[in-house]
């Protein structure tokens, strides 16, 4: 992984310092002269990738610095806010817009901690079970949550059930919804299986109850797969709405049940805002940027964990060939 | 299908479980119950892990309530047109009234669900075409690249767009592309409001979002390809390209088939929050080259709401010929491939 694709250097070389700098071609007396078509490759491979990362990351700049500008010169921002102003800001967080963002935030928040938690909590203690190689009906046990994962019944009958159970315009409904996680449950038996016998069987030895055994044991050597699957709860909590669309309606009552990303899209149609107040009126855009950026402030405080995750993926990669 | 993470972008990160294999292997077991003492084997191991078989009751109360309760619902389908909630509620409804197949028939001769099936499959061929060669060439690419910490630092940026919400996405394109306040619009002008931009904007936006994303599980099958193929291959004297072409491509093929097959199972669902909201930035105003099948079924269902035994009727219809997808899928790849789908 961390060394050149191309070491060509005989055993005489001594080995290379390993620099910390960035250095896109490196000097090395001993290799092989790259042919032309491998020079252009690199020229095309350079060019194309700086492309990639231009398309990515310039228009989260424009927008973001969008956040920071005053609505009258919204055209001169190119990737820095020409005009800079935290007032968009202050009307999403203590202004007059701050009621309904903070509300769709606690939402959100209520949403993420709930369906985390529980999710992965019930998912495990099924998968602990399952994870048994002689568990009896295992696998009529197993298609019994596999097929919920193949096959659903649709929109209507979810939403008639919510509707009889009187979740309807409530963050209950986007809860209970999300609490079943057949994936999770897949991954954490797999990842379960993989554990020594052994370790359980000393543990009982030492008359560990199976509560004890699961939470004290299990648990705590799973922790890289109960991590990474917390992780993408957290995120599809966060950034989901399409079951939020399906039970919270735009009333006064569903208004209150919002999630924060459910907020955010209906902001995108600008029907929350004022229509009479005339600074709103030449800042929406900014108070919009504004109230995404605020919105994905958790996720890039998370971001740090994603680096770590990608990194022991692609060293699990790495290690499998 | 509409909520939550696909498996295919968490089977980005992971390591997929061999569900298809358990499938195969649960058919093959329900065929034991034949045998001789089974019963009594099966007895003993309940008691084994009697202490143990309260764990399993959470996960399978909530799937029983909130995923084959509603299976029930699919009676709804076969209810006549005088269903209606406003003249009681949906226990009353159920036992009253006629029962007919006729909203099934009634979906073939439905204009709106021929127009959703067809762009549903626009969309889906368009982004077959370009946003899932577009995470190959990208991995392939990135691990061109000499410098493997700056091949990372551009993985990661890639990534960004994933963990934004839709709403973002759509939100950051829609101010670039507008005329009055965007940079990019002002040369444009606003194209989301164009018919004929919607879908190649609709396959651009997850091209933006997932494609950094999606190469993660190329970029790792190419990290484990062994080094000294290319070590021999130099010495043999190919040049990069020939390295790339004969080498790292066919290495990776049972990763390109397995995401191939798991992409063409999930080809009558487009995301509907993605096309949803892009259909809600033009005013509303929905027009037939916009409609796919998973906003059409949202907006008779849940928006509209006057034809609940036809809305049911389509969502099953829906949920039959994405099982059917999968059914077909996992069956190529456990052939093939010796190894499940998901």
């Amino acid at each position: 992984m961390e060394e050149n694709m191309i070491p060509e250097q005989s055993p005489a070389v001594p080995p290379r310092k390993e620099g910390r700098k960035l250095r896109l071609f490196q000097k090395n007396p001993n290799k092989i002269r790259e042919s032309k078509v491998d020079i252009f490759l690199n020229i095309v491979n350079i060019v194309f990738l700086f492309l990639g990362v231009v398309i990515i990351v310039f228009p989260l700049l424009n927008y973001f610095s969008l956040a920071f500008n005053n609505g009258n010169s919204n055209l001169k921002v190119v990737f820095y806010p020409v005009d800079p102003s935290l007032k968009s800001f202050e009307y999403v967080l203590a202004g007059d817009g701050a009621l309904d963002f903070w509300r769709a935030f606690g939402n959100s928040v209520l949403l993420t901690v709930v369906v985390t938690i529980g999710s992965n909590l019930v998912e495990a203690m099924a998968a602990y079970p399952l994870s048994k190689r002689d568990f009896p009906f295992k696998s009529g046990i197993l298609m019994y949550f596999i097929i919920t994962m193949l096959f659903s019944a649709g929109i209507v009958p979810i939403y008639l059930l919510m509707s009889m159970f009187g979740l309807l315009d409530s963050i209950w409904s986007v809860i209970l919804i999300s609490i079943s996680n057949v994936t999770h449950l897949l991954y954490f038996k797999t990842f379960f299986e993989g554990i020594p016998s052994d370790i359980e069987e000393a543990a009982k030895l030492d008359g560990a109850t199976d509560l004890q055994l699961f939470f004290r044991i299990i648990v705590p050597m799973s922790l890289p797969i109960i991590g990474s699957c917390c992780f993408f709860t957290i995120v599809g909590c966060w950034n989901g709405y399409g079951s939020a669309l399906m039970f919270i309606s735009q009333s006064a009552k569903g208004k209150a049940a919002q999630p924060l990303a459910y907020y955010l899209y209906l902001m995108l149609q600008s029907d929350t805002l004022n229509k009479n107040d005339p600074w709103l009126m030449a800042n929406s855009k900014n108070v919009e940027a504004a109230a995404m950026v605020a919105s994905i402030i958790p996720i890039l405080l998370m971001y740090p964990y994603v680096v770590k995750y990608i990194k022991s993926g692609l060293q699990l990669g790495s290690v499998k060939g | 299908m509409i909520t939550g993470e696909t498996p295919a972008a968490e089977a980005a990160g992971g390591t997929a479980p061999p569900v298809g294999e358990t499938i195969t292997q649960a058919a093959s077991s329900f065929r034991r119950y034949e045998e001789p003492g089974y019963w009594k084997s099966q007895w003993k191991r309940v008691k084994k892990y009697r202490r143990i078989l309260f764990f399993l009751l959470p996960a399978a109360a909530f799937t029983l309530i909130f995923s084959y309760l509603p299976m029930l619902g699919i009676l709804f389908a076969f209810k006549g047109p005088e269903f209606n909630l406003t003249k009681g509620d949906v226990l009353y409804n159920l036992t009253h009234g006629s029962w007919t197949f006729s909203n099934f028939g009634a979906i073939f001769v439905d204009d709106s669900f021929w127009k959703a099936v067809g762009n549903t499959l626009i969309i889906n061929v368009i982004r077959l075409f370009i946003c899932f060669p577009l995470s190959i060439i990208i991995a392939v690419q990135l691990s061109e690249l000499k410098n493997q910490t700056l091949s990372k630092v551009i993985l990661i940026i890639l990534t960004i767009p994933n963990f934004l919400s839709w709403a973002i996405v759509i939100g950051i394109w829609a101010g670039l592309l507008n005329p009055d306040t965007g940079f990019l619009g002002q040369v444009t002008g606003y194209i989301m409001a164009q018919d004929a931009w919607f879908k190649p904007l609709a396959v651009f936006f997850s091209a933006w979002k997932g494609a950094g994303w999606g190469c993660i599980l190329f970029y790792s099958a190419i990290a484990a390809i062994d080094k000294t193929y290319y070590e021999s291959a130099t010495l043999e004297g190919a040049n990069r390209l020939q390295k790339m072409w004969y080498l790292t491509i066919p290495s990776i093929m049972p990763t390109i088939a397995l995401m191939l097959v798991l992409n063409i199972s999930g080809m009558m669902a487009t995301g509907f929050e993605q096309i949803y909201t892009m259909m809600q930035m033009n005013a509303g105003v929905l027009t037939e080259s916009q409609i796919v099948l998973d906003t059409y079924i949202y907006q008779i269902s849940v928006v509209d709401r006057t034809n609940i035994p036809f809305a049911t009727a389509l969502g099953v219809f829906n949920g039959a010929i994405a099982l059917a997808l999968m059914l077909i899928g996992n069956a190529i790849t456990t052939k093939t491939m010796k190894r499940g789908l998901w």
